[in-house]
């Protein structure tokens, strides 16, 4: 399941119907990003295209199923503005066994940090600016090469 | 008509765009260079590194035609979460 939204949404109550779906395959991981609070940053803004983001998401998953046994996955993006502490990403996956479970997951957060349609700006001191890639995020996708 | 979109950087230019292409602009080139001449900055964003252009949903190299038929869009670098 795929969701993009621009509402705040509950990465425990996400993970609790995430686990509730999938209560005997074996393993489940899940991963929660949120807004890093550095003490600068007033608000952070996402936005995405719509359908053209969503069918990337969807390849990344489809990749990922292909790869590692994984009997589910679960994502969901938040778009709009949002303040510090608040979830940004959330990603679960199902498997029989924790490695393949573990490794979608890594896979998949790697994918949307770096391969998905979604552009950042922040609010700082007032002033908007845009974030850019990292190395490190480029460094992250090329482990999967 | 096209219909052009701007995402990311582009997005503090314009936020979308509906035009009849003149008969010179025919792809991806030659709309770059046209918006260029059309909108202050935009060309100073199109050149920087990463910078991706789809064309009806479909990510475009630089020979992919362009029409007045077409929803393209313009990206600056991917940010996700």
């Amino acid at each position: 399941m795929i969701r993009i939204t621009e509402t705040a949404f509950d990465p425990e109550a996400e993970l609790a119907a995430f686990r509730k779906a999938n209560a005997c395959v074996g393993a489940l991981t899940s991963f929660t990003g949120v807004v890093r609070d550095d003490g600068a940053t007033e608000n952070l803004t996402l936005s995405h295209y719509p359908g053209f983001t969503e069918r990337h998401i969807k390849s990344f998953v489809e990749a990922a199923k292909s790869r590692w046994d994984v009997t589910a996955v679960h994502i969901i993006h938040r778009v709009g503005r949002m303040k510090p502490g608040e979830p940004i990403v959330f990603v679960a996956t199902a498997s029989a066994h924790r490695r393949a479970a573990f490794e979608a997951c890594d896979y998949l957060m790697d994918r949307l940090k770096s391969d998905a349609p979604f552009w950042k700006s922040e609010m700082k001191a007032g002033k908007k600016q845009w974030i850019e890639p990292r190395a490190q995020d480029a460094a992250d996708l090329a482990r999967w090469s | 008509m096209a219909v052009i979109l701007f995402f990311g950087r582009f997005s503090d230019l314009r936020d979308r765009l509906e035009i009849d292409l003149p008969e010179n602009v025919t792809d991806k080139a030659s709309l770059t260079a046209f918006l260029s001449e059309k909108i202050e900055g935009f060309g100073q964003i199109a050149a920087l590194p990463d910078t991706r252009i789809s064309v009806n949903m479909l990510v475009s190299m630089n020979e992919t035609a362009v029409g007045n038929s077409d929803e393209i869009a313009y990206m600056s670098a991917l940010s996700g979460g």
